[in-house]
């Protein structure tokens, strides 16, 4: 069933349908008509029109198909071999009273229907556009159209073809509205129309005509068009087909403008279904859908700006177990050697390392009461290693009456002496405190040395009287000891005060935590020599308990510390070849 | 305002380093000078401690305020700082409550984290050559175990001489080379950090 | 020879200074109409740029611990490329939910560690992002600057360790802790124990001289680069002068 094509929105609608289902506008053209029996507040002129809607009956050409409107014929204007090729004759129609009215005269008379000789002569058939011939484009412009239609210039239409174009409407119903009273004035030919414009655009018109019919025959050579672009030509299937609906049995336009026409909208207001507009709710409906992702999207902003807590890792894991298993085997025959209380393994022998000898050396050479600064600059993390190093030579000097002088260089390094001494049992001592500023502190304990250290821990004046009070400045120390486990810091002595030293007759020895034995060797194995001994952490310790023949903790720890280090050895060469081993079997995995 | 202010501190920090630096190389001149302004330093490295603690102080107690994970430890941290704040101030440094102190907490503690970083050591040793499987990784690792060997008569055994030799060798010939070079190197890179700071192309004081 | 040092080593001192100084301006007069001069790769800083981009996208945070040198001793200079880093890494990881923080031992070190991520955040118009408390004195000796540092790495959800400073052996135990955490750990030291510990238990160390190139490689600037070309000039006159005086002793002896 063929859909009816809306006459306002253009959308298909069923054909049982009265009203568009898209635009509400009325589909049937009888749902316009209008009713004449009526009582209508139309005005005057516009119930005339409907009056005289016979004046103009719509007659169409028997030959026309019968799918094409009327109006549709009279589009696209008139080609040349469709040119009527006679003027229509005065169509018998009668002329509307108000019509009428508009053309009477002055005198009130109306004037002569006849109309002007210009205005009723239909242009002869021009034989092609634009010729050379005089030709009556007015004549074309005013002619719109009779009540006869004029038949085709060509005769049928070719098939295939559309119908040759007829105007729908002509003036010649129509008298010119206005027109001077001048009943012996004879119709104004073409040539007065002409003569009415000016000389140039009748000129103009006339040589532009000629011009472009000459470079048109010239010019306007049809074009060879490529294969591709035939191949798109419309073929009969794509040919624009008739309107959808037969408007044939549809009543015409009664009255109006546009009457005679079929399927159109009538121009009466009343006719117009009033229908009043769909109501709208301006309260939003939100659906429970909308809303739940609503709060999804409010949710993703709110939490944009947070941080969000990573999962924590497993605390066990493989690697946790395999570090519990290297402490244990190096803890566990470590703790047995110290419980035990073993001395199954040898102290070293002073006299292979040659920076024992020279320590011991120079201790005994001190003279008696010899003023010695101690400088406690390790940190007690080391004190492990440093108190069993360092106590054979404390021990040494306590048993040669060294006037003792304790400072640091570190803030924890006077609660450091202060423990170590009470380790040894020993209380006659000076804590002079802490020295600021590291290497700075130095240059300052150079430069002024009771200056920067005035009072001891206690807030005596050392340097009034007692063993220190022969002592002006560092150089005055029979012996500067710097207990050290950092290498920096034993360079910052070696720099800052050794060369100070060299004033007087002090001289300077460091006990070493090993790691620093590498970078303060040079100090010592140098020429000259900057430092004159030299003992580097546990072994050194132990060397010089075995040169003193002294015993100390260095002996304590000695098996443990021996056995420890074989351990290690152990652990190191299995777990390495267990590891690599592990790898190499499972090159799958990836290894860290 | 913000610009001069950070001209200022630039101005202020070439002129103090430049000052310091010509004082070591003129004494006579410009060495009064290189005290003076050392010992500034010294005064403003004590205050910079007092700072150092507050902001110490600081970063724990927004740590404990804001409920972090684990802020029970810093809780911990405060109570020891005000605890032993309040003994040393009453007892003196020296004084037999603070050493308590020192020789009972800190002392253990400090000597522990060594004992575990010697545990830490070893573990690191056996993953070496997982880590890095390359020649000079194998070099070092036997140099490591030779100079274990040798640092100290074998439990049981005693001295061996071959190794003996080996330490003497490895500590006090390709050790010190090694770490001379390496010294070298960090002090030329002292050298350019010292001097960009003099033409106050690196400032680290907010300048 | 001795005695000429003695008498003229100051001089010798700010000669070599003023050499360095003219060496760095030329190079980097020169160097404006050369940008692309090549670096020697180092693994550590490629890793390193990488590892910030991971750390912003995964909402970690960086950590960058300067050590417990001090600016007034002798590791002064790794502690103020430890500030330069640490410059770098607050730019680059910005616009991270976390921002980085630094510890390290020493009051002066602390306080321009907060100063420096100041004026970074300030350069980059982020004055929100500073905190105090991301600078922080985590310990006043050594081995409490370290325990000091183990809850920042274990707790702080750290994706990245950066130990640029002066640090002894007991780095191994934040290196360790990082490894445990499973973030990775790029570390310098200008102590020579330290970088043998690093070499053994960071997954990029830094050695000898690399921690001092930091600042070139990480863009802080061309003077970065130029200080960097004088010391490998410097380095070559050092091992020449060395050679040559070995030379001198072996053939010509003297004291």
């Amino acid at each position: 069933m063929t859909d009816i094509l809306c006459p306002v929105c253009g959308k298909p609608n069923p054909p049982e349908a009265e009203t568009c289902q898209f635009c509400q506008a009325p589909l049937k053209t009888t749902a316009f008509t209008p009713d004449f029996d009526e009582e209508s507040d139309l005005p005057d002129w516009l119930r005339s029109l409907n009056a005289d809607q016979s004046a103009f009956p719509v007659t169409g050409p028997a030959e026309e198909q019968p799918s094409v409107p009327d109006w549709l014929r009279g589009m696209g204007g008139e080609t040349k071999e469709e040119q009527p090729a006679e003027a229509p004759a005065e169509p018998a129609v009668e002329k509307p009273d108000w019509l009428a009215d508009l053309i009477k005269d002055e005198s009130g008379e109306p004037l002569s229907t006849d109309l002007p000789d210009w205005l009723s002569q239909q242009p002869a058939a021009p034989t092609a556009p634009f010729s050379g011939e005089e030709k009556d484009w007015t004549a074309d412009l005013f002619s719109v159209g009779t009540a006869e239609q004029p038949e085709p210039a060509g005769g049928q239409p070719a098939e295939g073809e559309p119908p040759p174009s007829v105007p729908a409407f002509t003036f010649d119903a129509f008298e010119e509205p206005e027109k001077p009273a001048t009943p012996e004035s004879e119709p104004e030919s073409e040539e007065g129309l002409l003569s009415t414009l000016p000389d140039w655009v009748a000129n103009v018109t006339a040589e532009e005509a000629e011009t472009e019919s000459a470079e048109g025959e010239a010019e306007l050579a049809p074009a060879q068009l490529p294969s591709w672009l035939e191949a798109m030509r419309p073929t009969e299937e794509d040919q624009p087909s008739a309107p959808t609906e037969d408007l044939t049995g549809v009543a015409a336009e009664s009255s109006g403008p546009l009457i005679g026409l079929r399927g159109v909208l009538s121009v009466e207001p009343m006719k117009i279904r009033m229908r009043r507009a769909a109501a709208y709710s301006l309260k939003l409906h939100v659906t429970d859908e909308q809303k739940q992702r609503v709060a999804l999207l409010e949710q993703l902003l709110a939490d944009e700006p947070k941080p969000k807590s990573l999962p924590a890792a497993p605390v066990i894991t493989a690697q946790y177990i395999f570090r519990l298993v290297i402490a244990l085997a190096l803890l566990l025959p470590v703790l047995w050697a110290v419980v035990s209380k073993g001395r199954l393994t040898p102290l070293p022998d002073a006299s292979a390392v040659p920076g024992v000898m020279a320590m011991y050396n120079l201790v005994q050479r001190l003279p008696e009461d010899a003023p010695v600064l101690v400088a406690f600059d390790y940190e007690a993390g080391y004190s492990g290693e440093m108190d069993p190093a360092a106590t054979a030579v404390l021990k040494h000097l306590m048993s040669r009456n060294a006037a003792l002088a304790l400072v640091s260089t570190s803030a924890t390094g006077p609660a450091l002496a202060e423990r170590f001494m009470a380790n040894l049992n020993n209380s006659d001592y000076a804590n002079l405190g802490y020295v600021p500023g590291g290497s700075i502190g130095l240059f300052s304990l150079t430069r002024s040395l009771r200056q920067a250290l005035p009072y001891d821990l206690q807030g005596v004046d050392v340097w009034a009287s007692g063993p220190l009070s022969s002592v002006n400045g560092v150089a005055d120390f029979g012996l500067v000891l710097v207990l050290v486990s950092d290498p920096e810091i034993a360079r910052a002595w070696v720099e800052q005060v050794a060369p100070v030293l060299k004033q007087g007759e002090a001289m300077m020895a460091i006990v070493a935590s090993a790691q620093t034995s590498p970078l303060v060797q040079p100090y010592f194995a140098g020429f000259p020599r900057q430092i004159e001994g030299l003992v580097s952490g546990m072994a050194g310790g132990a060397a010089y308990e075995s040169a003193s023949a002294a015993s100390g903790p260095a002996r304590v720890v000695w098996d443990a510390y021996s056995l420890g280090l074989l351990v290690s050895v152990f652990i190191i060469l299995i777990g390495t070849a267990l590891d690599v081993s592990y790898k190499a079997l499972r090159p799958g995995k990836k290894g860290k | 305002m913000k610009t001069i202010f950070s001209l200022v501190n630039v101005i202020i920090a070439i002129a103090a380093g430049a000052l310091v630096f010509l004082g070591y190389v003129f004494p006579d001149l410009l060495g009064s000078v290189r005290v003076m302004l050392l010992q500034w330093a010294v005064i403003l490295a004590a205050f910079a401690l007092l700072v150092g603690i507050i902001n110490l102080l600081q970063a724990h107690w927004h740590k404990v305020t804001t409920k972090q994970p684990k802020s029970v430890y810093s809780l911990v941290v405060l109570a020891s700082l005000v605890v032993t704040l309040l003994v040393t101030g009453l007892s003196g440094p020296s004084g037999k409550w603070s050493l308590w102190i020192y020789n009972n907490l800190q002392v253990p503690i400090e000597i522990s984290l060594l004992a575990v970083l010697a545990i830490v050591l070893v573990y690191v040793a056996v993953r070496l050559m997982r880590r890095r499987m390359t020649w000079y990784t194998g070099v070092f690792l036997v140099t490591v175990l030779l100079v274990l060997l040798s640092t100290a008569p074998l439990y049981l055994i005693g001295e061996v001489p071959l190794l003996n030799s080996l330490h003497s060798l490895i500590s006090d010939i390709l050790a010190v080379a090694g770490a001379r070079g390496l010294l070298l190197g960090v002090a030329l890179g002292t050298i350019a950090a010292g001097l960009r700071v003099l033409m106050g192309a690196d400032r680290p004081y907010g300048g | 020879m001795s005695a000429l040092l003695d008498a003229y080593g100051n001089i010798l001192g700010l000669l070599i200074a003023l050499f360095c100084l003219g060496l760095i301006i030329l190079f980097v007069a020169t160097g404006r109409n050369k940008p692309g001069r090549n670096l020697r790769e180092i693994p550590a800083f490629l890793r390193f740029r990488r590892e910030v981009g991971l750390a912003v996208e995964s909402g970690k945070r960086l950590h960058i611990s300067l050590g417990h040198g001090g600016i007034n001793n002798l590791p002064a200079g790794s502690a103020f490329v430890g500030l330069t880093m640490l410059d770098r890494c607050a730019r680059a990881a910005s616009i991270s939910d976390r921002p980085p923080v630094a510890t390290s031992g020493d009051p002066l070190l602390a306080i321009l560690s907060q100063d420096t991520l100041r004026g970074t955040y300030h350069s980059l118009g982020a004055e929100r992002l500073y905190e105090p408390t991301s600078g922080r004195l985590s310990g006043l000796t050594p081995l409490a600057f370290t325990a000091g540092a183990l809850p920042v790495i274990h707790d702080e959800q750290i994706s990245s360790n950066i130990l640029a400073g002066h640090f002894g052996g007991e780095v191994a135990l934040m290196t360790e802790a990082g490894e445990r955490g499973g973030s990775l750990t790029v570390a310098g030291s200008d102590n020579i124990t330290a970088q043998a510990v690093l070499y053994a238990s960071a997954q990029e160390p830094l050695i000898g001289e690399e921690l001092y190139a930091g600042g070139a490689y990480l863009g802080a600037g061309p003077i970065h680069a130029a200080s960097l070309r004088m010391q490998d000039i410097l380095r070559w006159l050092l091992i020449a002068l060395i050679l040559i005086g070995a030379l001198v002793r072996l053939f010509i002896g003297g004291g």
